[in-house]
């Protein structure tokens, strides 16, 4: 009746323990579809990736969580969530949890020893023998937070539930929680709100560099509510904006989970000239790079100019971030391997420039590979590598080339576009890469002027 | 009904809720139920086909569905559950069960007292309802009946060496049953004197394959009685039917042979100790070797 297979890991563990990993999938289920599992002498690794590839939880259970704990070492698989979630859904009438990694059989199994003398066993199928692994580590943050979870909890709620993005701005008197990035296009009906904590709410609080950093809220709300279901504090650490954000929850020596998300890149966010941090004093020193036709943007948030002249973006090609690559993945088939955008399609050269400002680099690699792009050729991606980087959802597309006042004086005169159409998206459209912006569209005629004195 | 309220009327009837012997005469078949809340939910669980075909004796009362040849299900009532049963030899007809079902709803779920009169072939089943707390409020439905062929008739081999009986707690394996993978399409049942004593399988779910055992030692089999290890395989939607049976039931009796017929018993939660139960044939699946 019963067969026996050697098993690659096996451990065991209470029902108030199988309860917690329970809660632990549960949490990753909110955003990621696979799940990766790992054993090695330490412990088990629960892992899981959102679709962007722009956020990864771990769920780190240590030996001592179980009551046994055997593994070979480096046992590791890929599961579907869904799999796995059904069979952890309903944890009320569960005793004891065994959980055996069969690689043989390429089965995960899960036995549930429950009340009443029943046991509920389980084979989940393998997908993949697959470990991904994100080359990020923690140390080389300045900024670090830690609060209780409650503390979190008010902030997010503080959000309406559909927001998707929170910006923390970090600073030596305080965090303030906003909905949206200073000075950001914003649709017309949004509302803004912001929140304001003094450093004495938080159990520590060490800001070295200020910064304000924006993060997708999904994944931390999932981290909040593991946070809350173990009732423990929360620890951030960041640097800048564009540089990732760790979130950590640890309990005891027993579970240690990490949340690594990339946070927006400012450049990549559309921008009000007026609330634009200037670039003149930057664009002195880069003005040897101006290059044809490209306007990127440059905002560096601790210089403050709020000169009318610089409406005019300057090229700027040096700031581009290192830490816009975040996780490095060591699969063995890479066809998901994102390269960027759009140079395959058949446009002209001029569409091509015109694009370049329109283009909502949705995709990875963007900003790690601008250069690249605009000259139109892409660098070699390695084949073993996946940039990941933080999806963009905003455009530069405050273009204003109608007041070429006296900018003149300041800075080069840098080729002129022609007509760019005045678009202004918020969102990418899904035909974005196939769009040409010569098509008549609603918004590319302008019959009257815009009366808003601040635009 | 007349008749009565006439008699009470000019005051030969003290009460007019009373039946005279001739409205007996009259009536193949009358039955009063004090709660209508059982039969109700009898009823509720037997709603997956269109007509139920009734059949009364002096045993009690049945009312059977079908669903092609493959499920059967019955409502059995004994004479004791009715505070009042009268019938005229043997009848049978057919109703239609959400017509039924609507009637006896006709209050919201409100208790009700009710009387079931049938005066014969071709005549309708009058149902008289009337709430417990308002006495002013009464309504009388009238369900046309048809007359068709009786059910077809499924039974287990009572003296049969391999037939295996177990009586497990209603809430229980309802809790069981609710934790299937809505996808499964098959689901494999196993009675065993050995472990695993009752176990169920459940098949066609991708990825993933799962299985539950209950041990005859735990304390939601009441009985378990079995010699020889049977095992069978059923449509997982024909066993759902049974869902609305089992949520209501408090003790469910399974039982099965080397046929794999599985036969199933439902014993509704009744005040009146009277014996209010829905029986479920369910056949297997044909054995792909």
């Amino acid at each position: 009746m019963f067969t026996f297979f050697f098993a690659d890991m096996k451990c065991s563990l209470d029902g108030g323990n199988a309860r917690v990993i329970a809660k632990a999938i549960q949490s990753l289920a909110k955003f990621g579809s696979d799940l990766y599992l790992e054993a090695d002498q330490d412990g088990l690794q629960l892992r899981t990736f959102n679709v962007s590839k722009s956020a990864m939880g771990t769920f780190r259970f240590k030996r001592v969580f179980f009551e046994h704990f055997n593994a070979e070492e480096g046992s590791y698989c890929k599961i579907t969530m869904k799999a796995i979630l059904a069979v952890f859904k309903n944890m009320k009438q569960v005793e004891r949890c065994e959980i055996r990694l069969l690689i043989e059989q390429s089965k995960l199994q899960v036995q549930f020893k429950c009340r009443l003398e029943t046991i509920k066993n389980v084979l989940i199928s393998i997908v993949d023998e697959e470990n991904v692994t994100a080359a990020v580590s923690m140390e080389d943050t300045s900024n670090v937070i830690v609060g209780s979870y409650k503390l979190f909890n008010d902030i997010s709620n503080n959000f309406n539930a559909a927001e998707v993005e929170m910006t923390l701005e970090a600073m030596g008197n305080g965090l303030t929680a906003k909905n949206y990035i200073e000075g950001a296009r914003v649709n017309d009906k949004f509302m803004r709100s912001q929140l304001k904590l003094s450093p004495t709410e938080f159990e520590s609080y060490n800001i070295h560099e200020e910064s304000a950093v924006t993060f997708s809220l999904k994944e931390f709300r999932s981290f909040l509510l593991f946070a809350e279901s173990i009732g423990e504090s929360i620890t951030l650490n960041f640097n800048e904006a564009g540089g990732p954000i760790f979130i950590k929850i640890c309990k005891l020596d027993l579970i240690e989970c990490t949340l690594v998300m990339t946070t927006v890149y400012t450049d990549d966010v559309s921008m009000y000239e007026e609330c634009r941090e200037s670039e003149v004093k930057e664009a002195s020193t880069h003005r040897s790079f101006a290059t044809s036709g490209q306007k990127r943007k440059h905002s560096n948030p601790k210089v403050i100019d709020k000169d009318r002249i610089n409406k005019k973006r300057l090229s700027e090609e040096t700031t581009l971030s290192n830490n816009s690559t975040l996780f490095r993945f060591n699969t063995d088939n890479n066809n998901d391997t994102l390269q960027s955008v759009d140079v395959a399609r058949n446009l002209t050269q001029e569409d091509l420039d015109m694009e370049d400002d329109e283009d909502d680099l949705i995709l990875a690699a963007a900003v790690a590979e601008d250069n690249a792009l605009h000259t139109s050729s892409l660098p070699a991606v390695r084949e073993s590598e996946v940039f990941v980087t933080f999806a963009s959802t905003e455009t530069n597309k405050n273009d204003q080339n109608s007041d070429d006042d006296d900018d003149a004086d300041t800075i080069p005169q840098s080729p002129q576009r022609e007509h760019v159409p005045k678009l202004r998206s918020i969102f990418t459209r899904c035909f974005e890469s196939t769009y040409v912006p010569k098509e008549p569209s609603p918004s590319s005629q302008v019959f009257v002027p815009n009366s808003d004195t601040e635009d | 009904m007349q008749h009565s309220k006439l008699l009470y009327e000019k005051g030969i009837l003290h009460n007019k809720k009373m039946l005279t012997q001739s409205q007996y005469s009259n009536f193949k078949f009358v039955a009063r139920l004090d709660q209508i809340k059982t039969f109700t939910a009898g009823i509720k669980a037997l709603l997956f086909a269109e007509h139920g075909a009734f059949m009364i004796n002096e045993d009690g009362f049945t009312c059977t569905v079908e669903q092609g040849k493959c499920i059967q299900a019955s409502l059995f009532m004994m004479p004791a559950c009715f505070s009042e049963f009268y019938v005229d030899g043997v009848l049978h007809f057919n109703v239609n069960m959400n017509v039924l079902n609507e009637c006896l709803s006709i209050f919201a779920g409100i208790d009700c007292t009710m009387k079931m009169l049938y005066k014969g072939p071709e005549a309708p089943l009058i149902l008289v309802l009337e709430p417990q707390d308002e006495c002013e409020i009464s309504t009388e439905c009238s369900i046309k009946t048809t007359v068709q062929e009786e059910p077809m008739e499924y039974s287990l081999d009572d003296n049969s060496s391999s037939l295996n009986v177990i009586f497990i707690r209603g809430p229980d394996l309802s809790n069981i049953f609710q934790e299937f993978d809505k996808s499964t399409e098959e689901l494999e049942i196993t009675i065993s004197p050995r472990r695993p004593h009752f176990k169920i399988d459940t098949l066609g779910v991708m990825q993933s394959e799962s299985s539950i055992e209950v041990a005859k030692s735990s304390d939601m089999i009441l009985m378990f009685n079995c010699r020889e290890t049977t095992k069978a395989r059923y449509k997982s939607s024909l066993v759902r039917m049974t869902q609305k049976a089992l949520s209501v039931a408090s003790k469910v009796a399974i039982k099965t042979d080397l046929s794999g017929l599985m036969e199933m018993h439902f014993m509704l939660q009744d005040d009146s100790q009277a014996e209010v139960y829905i029986q479920f044939f369910i056949t297997p699946l044909a054995e792909m070797d």
